[in-house]
């Protein structure tokens, strides 16, 4: 009998240091990767208030860029993740050198392809005040129209008709057709395939061209449109087109 | 003997997982001050509420952070603009005797600012249904130039300097953290437990009071030619409707529209709720109507048939004078004056 109420007490036990332990959303091995955005213009590095030529040719500057990140996951030839970090949400900040980096921990290992999510999942746009990368201290998150700005670009061009020759994009929208969320899938550099390994670190390198923004699958002249504030159809074009920004440059092993 | 042994070590496995669940959960905390918890409710009659205290349990400390936060104009950019200027406990948390609202700077809004009350049951906020939780609706008027004018970081800044919220926020959430998401769940719960439904009308329908006559009769006018909008127990159906009200023009407010950016949502705006009508003239989203009388009248006799106006208003609202008179007097039942003098929900006391 003692021994059945021991091992009843030791399950219970055992049971309670599980909750309390629970830092991932899996059991087993976790396979940490490193993700690390490098916003580029022109082909070179994005530098602030630096001009540059679109591929429509407009002129256009940048001051500010920052987009939402999720559902990081590790593809293998089939479209279901390999393994895909469910929970975490990240603001890329291009003026924030600690924001452009992300570190995840999956529970797989091989993959040749990398998966992403630009935006924030609808569910967190309808369920009150959300903390972190989600605090609408980020200025990411529409007071008047509840719900995220997925992305967002700022800068200036002479060819703008707004005031002050801005350019004001702020992409967002998560009902329907009006979904900005875009998925995005990047094969490694020479369609290699890599494994995840214990002990060391994966650390992908990722081009995100803003040139794109204007013209990737969307043609959007600077002059038609100088200012996006709004979910809805231009939203959804641009959205479009920034899920066109990204190319893996590089993955390497850090000890 | 089986049955005790079994019994005894449930006993000791659920106190030593509460234990050990309960410890993780502090890890880097002081002591916490015990907390009281509130629960929100449900008056008879009424349909469940929204689910927006799921992740957002409402304490008595909480609560009365909100309350604090509900008053103070610290929120806004000049410090004299709290909530609570344009939302009044005397006029049923409206802005009394102003059509629009005001903010910092002799600034006015383009609305009319609508009572607060029986939140928990309004999945969308604003006359154009913009705001989608009630913890997010605080940011709007918060950072809007021509309300209170602060940015999110000024207000958690302020509320961090000062002591007195640091010792409120650790006695509500367990630690001295300040940021958004507690400060808009504390408002949150203060909001969402204004509960009004202490009127006559309520006390009529739990038989603890009798209409009069004219009450009674104007009670049938109601149900005959509003109930389908303003639909009981909360005199609203929550829709977005065009009820005919020429476009003022020197607004250009679209209502809906502006939300869902759909051409058939032109000029709708959210049925408000007839509760505590009398204390929240003027009326409309504008507030053009100065009295109940002249919003009548407006669905009587000059309901503008546009393109998206209502089926049910668009051929005006048959009622002899009468009836109006009845109308009236019924509406007066809807007055809850209990909430407006609810000590708890007033502004604290230093």
């Amino acid at each position: 009998m003692k021994t059945i109420v021991l091992s009843v007490l030791a399950l219970g036990l055992v049971v309670a240091w599980g909750g309390c332990t629970k830092e991932t959303s899996f059991e087993g091995d976790a396979y940490t990767m490193r993700l690390i955005f490098r916003p580029s213009a022109n082909g070179e590095p994005l530098e602030f208030g630096r001009e540059y030529i679109n591929p429509l040719g407009e002129d256009y500057t940048v001051s500010t860029f920052k987009f939402y990140v999720s559902h990081i996951g590790i593809l293998q030839d089939l479209p279901q993740p390999v393994a895909e970090d469910l929970e975490g949400v990240f603001l890329v900040d291009a003026s924030n050198d600690a924001t452009k980096t992300i570190t995840v921990n999956l529970n797989g290992q091989s993959f040749n392809r990398l998966t992403f999510q630009v935006g924030v999942d609808s569910i967190l746009n309808v369920s009150g005040a959300q903390t972190g990368a989600l605090d609408p201290m980020n200025g990411m998150f529409w007071t008047w129209n509840s719900g995220y700005i997925m992305a967002k670009l700022e800068g200036t061009s002479t060819l703008s008709t707004s005031p002050n020759s801005a350019i004001t994009y702020h992409i967002g929208g998560f009902k329907g057709d009006e979904k900005t969320q875009r998925t995005v899938q990047l094969s490694l550099p020479q369609q290699q395939e890599w494994v995840l390994e214990k002990g060391n670190v994966t650390e992908i390198l990722i081009d995100v061209d803003i040139d794109k923004w204007f013209a990737s699958t969307h043609n959007m002249f600077i002059l038609s449109h100088s200012e996006t504030m709004t979910p809805g159809p231009l939203s959804v074009q641009y959205a479009d087109n920034y899920g066109n920004l990204f190319r893996i440059d590089n993955i390497v092993r850090r000890q | 003997m089986t049955k005790r042994v079994t019994i005894w070590a449930l006993v000791l496995l659920l106190s030593a997982s509460a234990f050990l669940l309960d410890a993780c959960r502090k890890t880097d905390k002081s002591p916490v001050p015990a907390i009281t918890s509130m629960t929100l409710e449900v008056p008879p009659g009424f349909p469940p509420p929204e689910n927006i205290f799921k992740d957002n349990p409402i304490t008595r400390e909480g609560f009365e952070l909100g309350r604090r936060l509900f008053y103070d104009g610290q929120l806004s950019k000049d410090g004299k603009f709290p909530c609570a200027s344009c939302h009044q406990q005397f006029a049923a948390f409206s802005t009394f005797d102003h059509a629009l609202s005001h903010g910092v700077g002799n600034q006015f809004t383009i609305r009319n600012a609508q009572g607060l009350f029986n939140l928990a049951w309004h999945r969308e906020m604003h006359w154009d249904g913009g705001i989608n939780h009630l913890e997010v609706q605080p940011l709007a008027p918060l950072t809007a130039p021509n309300e209170m004018g602060e940015t999110v970081e000024g207000v958690i800044a302020k509320l961090n300097a000062d002591s007195r919220y640091r010792e409120m926020f650790r006695a509500a959430f367990g630690d001295e953290t300040i940021n958004s998401q507690r400060m808009l769940r504390a408002l949150s719960q203060f909001m969402g437990m204004m509960v009004s439904a202490g009127s006559k009308y309520d006390q009529v329908k739990q038989g603890r009071a009798v209409f009069t006559l004219a009450e009674q009769s104007g009670y049938g006018v109601f149900q005959a030619k509003c109930a389908s909008c303003h639909a009981e127990p909360l005199f609203t159906d929550f829709s977005f409707r065009n009820t005919g009200l020429p476009l003022n023009t020197s607004l250009k407010d679209m209502g809906r529209m502006r939300i869902t950016g759909k051409r058939e949502d032109s000029l709708k705006f959210k049925v408000p709720t007839l509760r505590n009508i009398a204390l929240t003239a003027p009326y409309g989203h504008d507030g053009r109507f100065f009295s109940i009388g002249a919003v009548v009248d407006h669905y009587r006799f000059s309901v503008i048939d546009g393109p998206t106006t209502d089926p049910l208003v668009r051929k005006r609202i048959g009622m002899s004078s009468n009836e109006k008179a009845d109308l009236l007097q019924f509406l007066q039942t809807l007055t809850d004056n209990a909430f407006v003098n609810d000590k708890r929900f007033g502004q604290p006391v230093e």
